[in-house]
């Protein structure tokens, strides 16, 4: 399918240069790329500039609330695992309201996509410090430096059990996209932390911020895919290191992946039989005719008192 | 003796197996044919505090309780402390000789304001408060008191089976005062034997120690006199259940067709998802096996949020909560009304405000469930008043979601919540309701709109993943599901959505959304709702009985509110009785009919109203025209 086709007519009302125009093109080329019909993908997204993301894409997407994209995206999931599930939203939405979300997602290990679109501030909200935005940095819409201590989103989703973990940046589309994709075939939580500009607020993460500090982590060099159950430590405790490195030089690309670690979905499977072959969506629950197609005989017989 | 109709009373330490010797004492009961319907108490604690089981037996069904008790099973000092005041006259306390010296002081579980109330009690007797003190004014009450050393029959029992480990025969003292109860009732012994049998059955030894310890129960009273009512066997027809009100609602979710329920654990609710979670894969007519997904969430915003994920999927979806974890849900429930999400809340409604009474009766969310949510979106909003209502109630909860794509919210009060009940299996029937499913889209249709404005308000409903593609967002919305702040297309999703509960009021027949008791032509008319129903049943028939005609109107949904009512009401005397302060209910009489209640009758102390006490508050307005009585019974 064209890249074209995930397009929808809705106006994008961005302002111009913000990186969310970055990330949409690449996650329209990765959609297209990866080549589901559109109508299995379902993208979920938080509130915020980012969030109006699913509007612009030609496949169902759900704008949720503020926070709550990750445990809405869960429930569809998990209910059914056929879909192609994509979660994305702000720093803010994710890391700030939502980090509670983000944090258990990671101890499930439901398979899913969360993109996370990284510009130190809530952009919507008119450029109040994200939990992304280091302390003692003043955007031009602070006031004040922030006083906050910032979370490094690498560090906390290896922590939180994320089993992909990466980071890109919105401005190199064809890097992303492919990141992307890796994310949606890896099975597990994929977190992919997006370096996005915010012109109109941010002037610190700019473009030129960027520009000179990316580096990209490439074979031979560099490979965080655990394949072997022994290669885990070292693997883990390398990607952790690497997660703490930003300054002159920020790494981007995959910094860990490891689908040795059972998905949700499979450790549903071993405990509810039909799972794998009927999910929860799937299933029949009455005839054609309405009458209810669940038998209580079993369960009320091991209630008799008589 | 038809006229069996008596309470049963146990306590103890929570964590010493009171559940079991209730458990025990139920099937026992039931097994002479005898309805049962179980009351259970107890504190925000795991281990130590205080906790009973009222426990009403009677020839027909009942769905209350009384307070005054004829039964009354203790073996530990703090039950005969919380209780022997309640026993009535000529009733009977079966009690734990061993704890004779046993004085208030000493019994550091009890309550303060309990202490000193008994203090003052006793002081005032000159007693010092021991458990003989206390044996002594029940029986000057006219309590009849058989005493027995519990520990010490154990014991000697244990020897003689040869058991050494003496502490391990301890546990017996439970059964043991069952089984001196059930002795002294006249039930015969091979009911509380088969109960244990039931219970215990495949668990090792326990089993034949349990069936040794109610031999000595029955030889220990064979001499004694029995009590003036007995639990003959008497006759019964088909399979009966005993089953809880958290149990009852799951299963109606199970025959519901529920596929995915997520909770975060609370009281008391989460006894509803712990037993879906046991029993989730289910049976269905064509022999698959098939069931929900359970998951346990990282707290109730997340409840609701995979809820609500997993409806959009076409999975019938819920969440259960109380008080607390629903005040975190209301964000959620309010975009379930926005993007017309099929989710139902089964909403356990326990004493508040904030941690409250976390173990306790009430019915104080009434307002706030109807009114959950910023800005005007429509829910449907039910309450069950007892077992069998819970259970329909909870299946049709999940059809009235889908139908009218809106939000449910299925109200339980703890008292329902947790009572146990005997009920006729053929009451729970599967054929008696439909599954309806509403307006499903299953082709692919060429740009689908999901928010199509319509007659009625429904749009058809695409589910993610069935070919259709479609946005949704918590914004104001076109027919496509994309943003719009425009006014005119603002006016017409805004009616669109809230024109579904018209349409929901006008196709949900009045039969599921309200039931009236007695006489058309009483001159007063009860109105309540929730667990007060079976109270409030006793009494009108009590009150019949004496020549006075009363109506009862049992309200079960608030949303869309049943108008219909008033013509029950209008030009009648009305009294009003709820389990919370202000009379929520008595308050939407007004805002919905223009109708004042004369009286009210409220009660907020925890426990749910009991039928002597509603019955003196009742006559007590009918007499002397009382406009507001508080209920205080309760240990
Ligand atoms: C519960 C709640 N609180 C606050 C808001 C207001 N709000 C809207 S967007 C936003 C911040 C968005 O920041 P971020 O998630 O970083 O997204 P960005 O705009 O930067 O893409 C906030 C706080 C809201 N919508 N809901
Ligand atoms: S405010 Fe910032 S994040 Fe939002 S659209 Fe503008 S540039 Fe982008
Ligand atoms: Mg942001």
């Amino acid at each position: 399918m064209a890249f074209s086709s995930f397009k929808t007519d809705v106006w994008v009302d961005w302002c111009p240069g913000c990186g969310d125009f970055g990330i949409l093109s690449a996650l329209q080329m990765a959609m297209a790329e990866y080549k589901k019909p559109a109508s299995d993908y379902a993208i979920f997204s938080g509130i915020g500039c980012s969030g109006k993301i699913i509007h612009y894409v030609n496949s169902t997407g759900i704008h949720n609330l503020h926070g709550r994209s990750i445990p809405m995206a869960i429930g569809a999931k998990l209910a059914n695992p056929r879909l192609e599930v994509i979660v994305a939203g702000g720093d803010g939405d994710m890391l700030g309201i939502g980090v509670g979300h983000f944090v258990s997602a990671g101890r499930r290990n439901v398979d899913l996509s969360v993109l996370l679109f990284d510009n130190g501030v809530y952009g919507l909200t008119k450029g109040q410090a994200a939990p992304t935005l280091p302390r003692g940095i003043k955007t031009k819409s602070l006031s004040e430096p922030n006083i906050d201590t910032n979370l490094n989103p690498i560090a906390l989703a290896l922590t939180a059990g994320y089993t992909f973990v990466a980071r890109a940046y919105a401005y190199d589309i064809k890097f992303l996209k492919d990141l992307i994709v890796r994310a949606m075939k890896h099975r597990g939580s994929a977190l992919l932390d997006i370096l996005q500009a915010c012109p109109t607020y941010n002037d610190i993460n700019t473009k030129e911020f960027y520009g000179s500090r990316l580096y990209k982590l490439e074979e031979p060099d560099w490979d965080g895919v655990v394949r072997k159950p022994e290669e885990w430590n070292d693997k883990y405790s390398k990607a952790m290191q690497k997660a703490l490195e930003w300054g002159d030089k920020i790494p981007i690309g995959l910094f860990y992946q490891n689908e040795l670690v059972p998905s949700y979905e499979d450790r549903i499977s071993q405990r509810l039989t039909a799972y794998a072959e009927r999910p929860p969506a799937l299933q029949s629950i009455s005839t054609s005719d309405g009458t209810i197609m669940t038998d209580l005989s079993e369960l009320l017989k091991s209630k008799r008192v008589l | 003796m038809s006229s069996t109709d008596l309470m049963w009373v146990t306590g103890g330490p929570q964590g010493s197996g009171i559940d079991t010797a209730a458990n025990l004492f139920a099937r026992a009961v039931a097994k002479a044919g005898y309805y049962v319907y179980g009351k259970r108490e107890y504190h925000s604690n795991i281990k130590g505090k205080h906790s009973y089981f009222e426990t009403r037996v009677s020839r027909d069904k009942t769905s209350s309780c009384m307070d005054a008790e004829d039964i009354l099973t203790a073996y530990d000092p703090e039950t005969i402390f919380q209780h022997f005041m309640q026993v009535k006259k000529g009733g009977i306390i079966i009690y734990n000789t061993h704890n004779d010296t046993e004085d208030i002081e000493h019994i550091i579980s009890l309550e303060n304001a309990l202490k000193e109330r008994l203090f003052e009690f006793f002081h005032k007797r000159e007693m010092k408060g021991t458990v003989k003190d206390a044996i002594d004014v029940a029986k000057e009450n006219g309590a009849l008191v058989y005493g027995f050393n519990m520990e010490g029959e154990v014991a000697v029992l244990a020897k003689k089976l040869g058991e050494a480990q003496l502490g391990r025969f301890n546990r017996y003292v439970n059964t043991l005062a069952v089984a001196l109860s059930t002795s002294i009732l006249g039930l015969s012994k091979a009911h509380i034997q088969n109960a244990a049998g039931d219970m215990f059955g495949g668990k090792g030894s326990t089993l034949q120690e349990n069936i040794d310890v109610i031999d000595l129960a029955y030889e220990l009273t064979s001499d004694l006199p029995k009590y003036r009512v007995t639990l003959t066997d008497i006759p019964y027809s088909g399979h009966r259940v005993l089953l809880d009100g958290n149990t009852i609602v799951a299963l109606g979710k199970l025959a519901g067709g529920l596929r995915f329920q997520s909770y975060y654990p609370i009281t008391p609710a989460s006894d509803e998802s712990v037993y879906l979670d046991m029993n989730k894969n289910v049976r269905l007519t064509d022999s698959t096996i098939d069931g929900p997904a359970i998951v346990q969430t990282e707290d109730e915003i997340a409840a609701i949020a995979m809820a609500n994920g997993a409806a959009l999927t076409g999975a019938r979806s819920s969440t259960a909560t109380s008080g607390p974890g629903f005040s975190l849900m209301v964000e959620g429930l309010g975009f379930a009304g926005m993007i017309e999400i099929p989710v139902v809340i089964t909403y356990y409604m326990r004493g508040g405000p904030s941690t409250g009474l976390p173990t306790r009766n009430s019915q104080a969310d009434l307002l706030f469930a109807l009114s959950a949510g910023h800005g005007d979106f429509p829910k449907i909003v039910l309450s069950s008043g007892d077992h069998i209502e819970a259970f329909y109630d909870a299946i049709r909860s999940l059809n009235y979601a889908e139908r009218y794509q809106m939000p449910v919210i299925h109200l339980v009060d703890k008292a329902l919540a947790n009572a146990y009940a005997v009920i006729d299996e053929a009451e729970l029937s599967t054929s008696k309701v439909k599954i309806e499913r509403g307006a499903i889209l299953n082709n692919r249709e060429d740009n689908y709109k999901r928010f199509r404005l319509t007659e009625n308000g429904v749009s058809p409903r695409a589910t993610i993943g069935s070919g259709n593609i479609y946005w949704a967002t918590g914004d104001e919305h076109d027919e496509l599901g994309h943003i719009t702040e425009d006014p005119y297309e603002r006016d017409s999703m805004y009616e669109k959505r809230m024109k579904k509960l018209v349409t929901a009021d006008k196709e949900i027949p009045e039969s599921e959304r309200f039931s009236y008791f007695g006489d058309e032509s009483a001159s007063h008319i009860i109105v309540s709702w929730g667990s007060n129903k079976g109270a409030i049943l006793k009494v009108i028939h009590t009150l019949k009985e004496e020549g006075i005609d009363i109506g009862f109107l049992h309200l079960r949904m608030f949303s869309p509110f049943p108008k219909g009512i008033n013509r029950y009401l209008t030009g009648k005397k009305l009294i009003d009785i709820e389990s919370n302060y202000r009379g929520q209910c008595a308050y939407l009489l007004k805002a919905e009919l223009g109708i004042t209640t004369d009286s009210l009758i409220l009660k907020y102390n925890g426990r749910p109203p009991s039928d002597n006490e509603v019955y003196s508050a009742v006559k007590d307005i009918i007499v002397h025209g009382t406009k507001k009585v508080v209920l205080t019974n309760g240990v």
